[in-house]
């Protein structure tokens, strides 16, 4: 049996010497140091050594204070299950795990079963705190997950594609029949939105307040929901589909479509963003690592890829078949088909995912969504009988934020935290690929303008025009000959313009002709091109 | 008083599939029933056969011998289709989409949500269970929509809502120890609607497949075997299939290989011949690669595909879309055949026949259901059902014709021996509420809410006369004088009668006295009495030509629904909204006795009820009562599922028909189950229903008149089973009920009858000479009409012995009644043996009479022609006699004077 760390405060309490407590905190501190320290010794200069000196003098205090910080203010850690020997990780079942761990972390493994109004779906907010749950004969309702009570529960009686927190637990949306519908913490139906139509996916940009839906009809749409407007409408005439995901680095949507490209989209502009053939196959699944340069997706042609969203290019692919996919907050990946589940994880640092753990449904219970709840090892199955919950250990940030997401907030301090939100709340424009790109400086172009360019070469024409020219003797001084040997002094001078002109045409030919001649492909297509056939 | 179920008329379609057998026999789907049709005689039945709710899927073998059904719930019926008798049930676990026997019949494929199993047919075997399951083939991930057999029945090709679709291979190909899978066409951008196999003409071997996708595209593929390429294929392009584990099938064919040469080298010759064979024919399409030859639109702009179908022996696609256009395309080159509009609705089913010269269309929101040659560009059969519920049927007098009015304002006559609507009136505008036959000559009379009383002329087929009121009222109930002469209607609206004439069409007279709508009127058949009943609990008796007001007034404790006459004119019954029925005399004015029938009547539980089904009071009253013709029992109906028939003179209850057990219906059960009571009320009743405007129909549908407004009622227009009209034929020997369902046609006739001589192998003219041999003149009559050659006929006629005549004509079954009268009829002008042939047709009128007369307008060309000979016959003889007796009288006057 392997050892398993679990995001628990150390149990033990040794009795603390003056030697442990420094061995201590010389470990705490190593995390934070900017490497060894320089050599001073070689260096002559006295005023820089003694510079030098300082400076590596506040590198160890600010490591020590960061290390004495750590210490008070996170307290929990984090770990992974790890295999001994010939054990595996992926055999590990969850009885065993339920038998090592203690009592409330062992109460966070259940299964719900509600037979009659499945299949379910289910959404947490952004600190896990809070669970919407949606059946598909109509069942809606919200789950205090930390003490498992039931908030509200109501029916609504049609059909229930997809449910969504917006930016806190008070309102949530539910895709139903023909129009999205916005209820509040009580289940009472605030809002109709007639405009999005029949709504198949539902995400909500937690930075932007923007609800963004694609219906059946293929719509993408984006709602503020602080104002009521509608920012954006596109179709996107690639078809209907289920796929969508937000990716929370930059908060770009992305679609999955049926002939296996991924599009991403953002509120101001019509066309996407990015369009990239993934699959040869329809995409059944997509997913976001929260670092936002990782994008994970599936088809039907039984494949699981992972891609750079930097470069756009494959990291990896993986043989199965996946109908949901989801990151943890630790960079674990979930895919679920039919009644299994497989956890990939990223052993190595090097964006290399192998399988991790493995969950097999009881009965046969069809997976239709696996959502990680946030700030927990915790994995929510909605699937045909209900809902379940099982442990990933290694899953969660053991240690939250209380600024970011406060699971045990009190009602004084959402509301502080909503008028936050809102003051800090960013308009639509900022969504881009590239949101680092806000506050630079545009690079200035180097090369003259045409207007600049003209007004030299009439300067150079009126100097050469203002020369006076010499006396010649008899015969060579009629007024004939000095008009021409004016207009050859204009021409001398225009010579190296007209040069330039003609060099820099040639050379743009021949750039276009290099490019033709060139790759015909995007580099991300290149991938795609057909060998020639060796005769 | 052996009433049975007979047909269903009044909606031949209303979705699933449609199936034909036999190249001319239409298999459809109504309610929980089938009905067959037969497009060659133009008739149509119904299977008594009932499921237990509305039937989705049909398919039926090969050889027409046997037909499985599919219903909402996914109970499956397994029916004799020859005998019509039901021989196994089975349920599959999940919603079955498709269904489809093997071509050699002996394998099942159901597509039963996301699996497709195959299951064992079980033929005529007796076992405790019959239904064996072979394979499923559980690789799709969402619903699977189409399937198709190759022709030697060891392939199948499914297309799903998953946009892929598979070939599955029905034996496990285990060489190597690797286990294959299915082959996936991908490409599709919305589910795959239709996929099929095409094979080539010359092999009869599968060579390419077609899947017809939602969204207006036909994709061709094309198959080829690895067996001659060998080495050198190209890598895997855009559209290219995936195959999985394509290394291990190379290490797999070098073991076959290997295998092979182990088997040649120990086995003798005639394990090398069956190794050879098996090696040959075994899982040829596992050894090759599809390709996507090419992709074809339908150019239909924003319609989507819900209906196709592929002739493999033609190369032919038909395709039906969402707004009512098809198209027929040859293949493999795409050329567009025709392209046609029937309707704005959505064709829900498009079929070949075997042939597939024939073309079946059904469009289930209107009810229609055609069958079109495509090459003559004519109709075969064209027929549209009331898509609403139909309000009141009518006998015609001699008993043929039967008209029925409906809510979608029209009128329509059927002819209840083929079960064919023949015509179709809709001037009326608004709903029709009353029909009645004027005795004496071909006039229908209907009463409409629209104000109007039309007359319609059952000869030229047209309006000719229209009654109305200087106000527009509207009419619930209607009827005419014994001659014809005086129309009288109620209205619900102003509670007065109007009286009208026929020949002139003016407003003779207003009757005026009830204080409730008139829903019950009718005249007494002996006198010129008129009784109407209201619901101002009152019963009143006007003489209409007299014009002095109400003759008498019948008092009674609650609303009166309903009053009807017995044919002697001598008995009054009525009923009331405590489900009772009151017996008065009409001439005496005395109430003679009461039927207590509201338990009888009771009605099951609704779905939104919240009390149980004794406890509701809904549906315990008759709004409809009829007496049979010679008045000894009458016939109970209302809002229920339950037909009852009380015998007049004892006041006890003969029998209770329940009409239907049709659980998509609302009100056929009493005791709910509990498994589909949840916290979000009754399941039935949750709208989880995914189906939009474009979007097939995988369920049946019908009219929701105004039930879809808000609300309006809060079942979601599931309808409620009830009878609303009930008529007994003036003969007698059927009755119709206007039901939810549509109109049930009760029959005490044996309609179906299972010759066991009807065996074509067995009937020759050395069998007929044989049986005469035998001295069994019967036999030999019945062979040689199913000969049909005339000189057989003759010969077994006049080896009958006059005295035997009476027992053989009882014996010869009624279909061959129409064939031995015309032999009769050309007997009897050529023959010399006068007397003998006379006691034939003697002798077969009195055994075969009520036969004869029930199906005169069949048997009338026959009939004629039998008469014509006889007329001609009585007058040549008449002459003989009086030029006889006139030369007698002159030679006998002669003598005297002399």
């Amino acid at each position: 049996m392997g050892e398993i760390q679990e995001s628990k405060a150390l149990a033990k309490s040794k009795p603390s010497t003056e030697q442990d407590v420094t061995d201590e905190l010389d470990l705490r501190m190593k995390k934070y140091l900017r490497g060894e320290g320089a050599n001073l010794e070689g260096l002559k200069d006295k005023k820089l050594k003694g510079q030098l000196a300082v400076k590596e003098d506040l590198y160890g205090k600010s490591a020590k204070a960061a290390a004495k910080a750590e210490k008070w203010l996170m307290p929990s850690e984090g770990g992974y299950l790890e295999a001994e020997g010939l054990e595996k990780t992926w055999r590990i079942k969850q009885e065993a795990i339920a038998r090592e761990v203690d009592i409330s972390s062992s109460g966070k493994q259940y299964d719900i079963i509600l037979p009659e109004l499945g299949p379910y779906t289910l959404d947490f907010t952004s600190s896990g705190r809070y669970m919407a749950v949606s059946g598909r004969k109509g069942h809606l309702g919200i789950v205090d997950m930390i003490n498992l009570s039931l908030i509200r529960e109501f029916q609504v009686r049609e059909t229930v594609r997809d449910v969504a927190f917006l930016h806190n637990e008070l309102f949530f949306v539910a895709a139903q029949k023909k129009y999205p519908y916005i209820y509040n913490r009580e289940g009472t139906e605030l809002h109709c939105l007639k405009e999005h139509g029949p709504v198949l996916r539902l995400q909500f940009l937690e930075n932007h307040f923007l609800l963004a839906s694609i219906n059946k009809f293929g719509q993408l749409r984006y709602q503020d929901v602080t104002m009521g407007s509608m920012v954006g409408n596109f179709r996107t005439g690639l078809g209907r589909t289920n796929v969508m995901q937000v990716n929370p680095f930059n908060g770009v949507v992305s679609l999955g479509h049926s002939g296996g490209t991924v599009t991403m989209w953002k509120p101001t502009s019509a066309s996407p963003l990015v369009k990239m053939l993934c699959h040869h196959g329809p995409v059944s699944a997509l997913a976001f690592h929260s670092n936002g340069h990782l994008m994970a997706t599936a088809g039907k042609d039984k494949k699981i890829k992972l891609w750079d969203l930097r470069k756009f290019e494959v990291l990896q692919t993986l043989p199965g078949h996946a109908t949901t996919l989801d990151f943890s907050q630790k960079g674990l990946l979930a895919c679920g088909n039919g009644s299994l589940i497989q956890v990939l994880r990223d052993v190595s640092g090097t964006q290399n995912y192998s399988k991790y753990m493995t969950h097999s449904m009881v009965k046969g219970y069809q997976i239709g969504k696996l959502v990680f709840r946030p700030y927990e090892d915790v994995l929510g199955i909605g699937h045909s009988m209900g809902w379940s919950s099982i442990l990933i250990p290694g899953a969660g940030e053991p240690n939250f934020d209380s600024w970011v997401a406060n699971p045990f907030e009190t009602s004084k301090q959402r509301r502080e935290k909503e008028i936050r939100s809102l003051l800090d709340k960013l308009p639509p424009e900022t969504i881009m690929l590239d949101p680092s790109k806000i506050g630079t400086v545009k690079p200035r172009r180097e090369k003259p303008t045409k207007q600049e360019r003209e007004a030299e070469i009439e300067a150079d024409v009126e100097a050469a025009k203002g020369k006076k020219l010499k006396k010649k003797t008899k015969g060579r001084n009629k007024p004939g000959k000095r008009v021409q040997k004016k207009q050859e002094a204009v021409a001398r001078v225009k010579r190296p313009y007209l040069e330039q002109k003609i060099q820099e045409e040639e050379s743009i030919s021949r750039k276009k002709q290099k490019t033709r001649e060139g790759v015909e492909l995007p580099k991300s297509l290149q991938r795609f091109v057909r060998k020639k056939a060796s005769s | 008083m052996n009433f049975r179920f007979q047909n269903l008329l009044g909606a031949p379609y209303r979705g699933g599939n449609v199936v034909i057998s036999s190249n001319t026999v239409l298999l459809s789907p109504v309610g929980n029933r089938v009905a067959v049709t037969d497009l060659l005689k133009s008739e149509t039945t119904t299977l008594p056969i009932q499921s237990s709710s509305n039937v989705t899927r049909i398919a039926v073998s090969a050889d027409a011998t046997f037909l499985l059904a599919v219903d909402d719930r996914n109970r499956c019926l397994f029916i004799n289709l020859r005998r019509r008798a039901l021989l196994h049930r089975i349920t599959f676990k999940h919603r079955v989409t498709a269904a489809k026997f093997s071509p050699e019949g002996s394998l099942i494929a159901v597509a039963a949500g996301k699996l497709v199993q195959i299951w064992r047919s079980p033929a005529f075997r007796r076992e405790y269970f019959p239904f064996e399951l072979v394979r499923t083939f559980a690789d799709f991930d969402a619903k699977v929509t189409s399937l198709d057999w190759s022709p030697d029945s060891k392939y199948l090709v499914a297309g799903s809502k998953d946009l892929t679709a598979r070939i599955l291979c029905l034996k496990k190909l285990n060489t190597g120890g690797v286990k294959k899978r299915p082959f996936l066409l991908l490409g599709h951008r919305d589910s795959v609607a239709g996929s099929f196999f095409g094979v080539n003409s010359k092999t009869n071997r599968v060579c390419k497949a077609y899947t017809v996708t939602r969204d207006c595209y036909l994709f061709s593929w094309g198959f080829t075997s690895d067996d001659d390429s060998g080495e050198g294929s190209e890598p895997p392009s855009p559209g290219t299939p995936e195959r999985d584990v394509e290394e291990n099938l190379e290490d797999s064919e070098n073991d076959g290989v290997e295998k092979r040469k182990k088997i040649s080298e120990n086995g003798g010759v005639k394990k090398r011949k069956k190794t050879d064979i098996e090696d040959g024919d075994e899982g040829y399409l596992s050894r090759g690669k599809w390709e996507l030859l090419r992709k074809d639109g339908f150019m239909q702009g924003s319609a989507k595909v819900t209906a196709c179908d592929y002739h493999r022996g033609l190369d032919m696609v038909v395709v039906g879309f969402s707004n009512g256009v098809f198209g027929l395309y040859q293949m493999p080159d795409f050329v567009c055949i025709h392209l046609l509009s029937i309707s704005r609705e959505k064709i829900t089913t498009a079929v070949f026949n075997e042939l597939g010269n024939w073309l079946t269309f059904g469009c289930a929101k209107l009810g229609q259901l055609l069958v079109w040659e495509w090459r003559s560009e004519s109709y075969i059969l064209k027929q549209q059902g009331h898509y609403f519920d139909v309000n009141c049927v009518a006998y015609s007098p001699d008993s043929q014709l039967l008209a029925t009015g409906a809510d979608d304002n029209k009128v329509k006559v059927w002819t209840l021996s083929s079960g064919f609507c023949f015509v179709t009136f809709s001037e009326h505008t608004n709903a029709i509420t009353a029909l009645h036959f004027i005795p004496s000559n071909n006039v229908l009379l209907s009463a409409s809410l629209d104000g109007t009383i039309r007359a319609w002329d059952l000869l030229r087929y047209r309006n000719f006369k229209t009654f109305t009121t200087p106000s527009p009222r509207q009419f619930v109930s209607l009827t005419a004088d014994i001659s014809g002469e005086v129309i009288c209607a109620g209205t619900s609206d102003s509670f007065e009668v109007f009286v009208w004439s026929m020949k002139t069409g003016r407003l003779m007279d207003v009757l005026s006295g009830h204080e409730a709508p008139v829903h019950g009127l009718v005249f007494s058949p002996t006198n010129t009495v008129l009784a109407s009943s209201s619901y101002d609990k009152t019963v009143r008796l006007w003489n209409v030509f007299d014009g002095k007001g109400a003759v008498e007034t019948f008092p009674h404790t609650h609303d009166v629904l309903t009053v009807v006459y017995r044919p002697d004119g001598r008995q009054l019954a009525c009923s009331t909204l405590d489900g009772q029925i009151h017996f008065w005399d009409p001439i005496d004015g005395l109430l003679m006795y009461t039927i207590e029938g509201s338990r009888d009547i009771a009605g099951g539980r609704l779905m939104t009820d919240r009390r149980s089904a004794a406890n509701s009071t809904s549906g315990k009253f008759f709004t409809t009562l009829c007496y049979s013709a010679d008045g000894s029992y009458i016939l109970a109906g209302g809002s229920s599922r339950y037909i009852c028939m009380y015998d007049v003179t004892d006041q006890v209850l003969l029998r209770r028909f329940q009409i239907t057990h049709n659980l998509s219906l609302d009100g056929v059960l009493d005791i709910f189950n509990s498994k589909n009571m949840t916290e979000a009320g009754p399941l039935d009743l949750i709208d989880d229903d995914n189906s939009d405007i474009e979007e097939g129909v995988d369920k049946q549908t019908r009219g929701k008149l105004g039930l879809d407004l808000p609300g309006s009622m809060p079942n979601r227009g599931r309808p409620i089973i009830q009878t609303k009209s009930l008529r007994i034929a003036p003969t007698g020997r059927n009755f119709v009920a206007a039901t939810t369902e549509g109109v049930l046609v009760y029959s005490v006739d044996e309609s179906f009858i299972f010759d066991p001589t009807d065996l074509d192998i067995n009937v020759t003219p050395e069998a007929v000479e044989e049986a005469l041999r035998e001295n069994q003149p019967s036999k030999a009559l019945i062979l040689s009409l199913r000969l049909n050659e005339d000189s057989f006929i003759k010969k077994c006629i006049f080896a009958v012995s006059p005295g035997d005549i009476p027992a053989v004509a009882t014996s010869i079954p009624y279909k061959y009644i129409q064939r031995l009268v015309e032999a009769l009829a050309d007997l009897l002008e050529n023959c010399p043996h006068l007397e003998f042939t006379l006691r034939w047709s003697q002798e077969l009128c009195k055994a075969h009479g009520s036969s004869i007369q029930q199906n005169s307008r069949n048997l009338l060309p026959s009939l004629k022609s039998l008469q014509k000979a006889i007329t001609r016959i009585h007058q040549d003889l008449a002459d003989t006699c009086s030029s006889n007796e006139y030369m007698l009288r002159y030679l006998c006057s002669s003598g005297a004077k002399k």
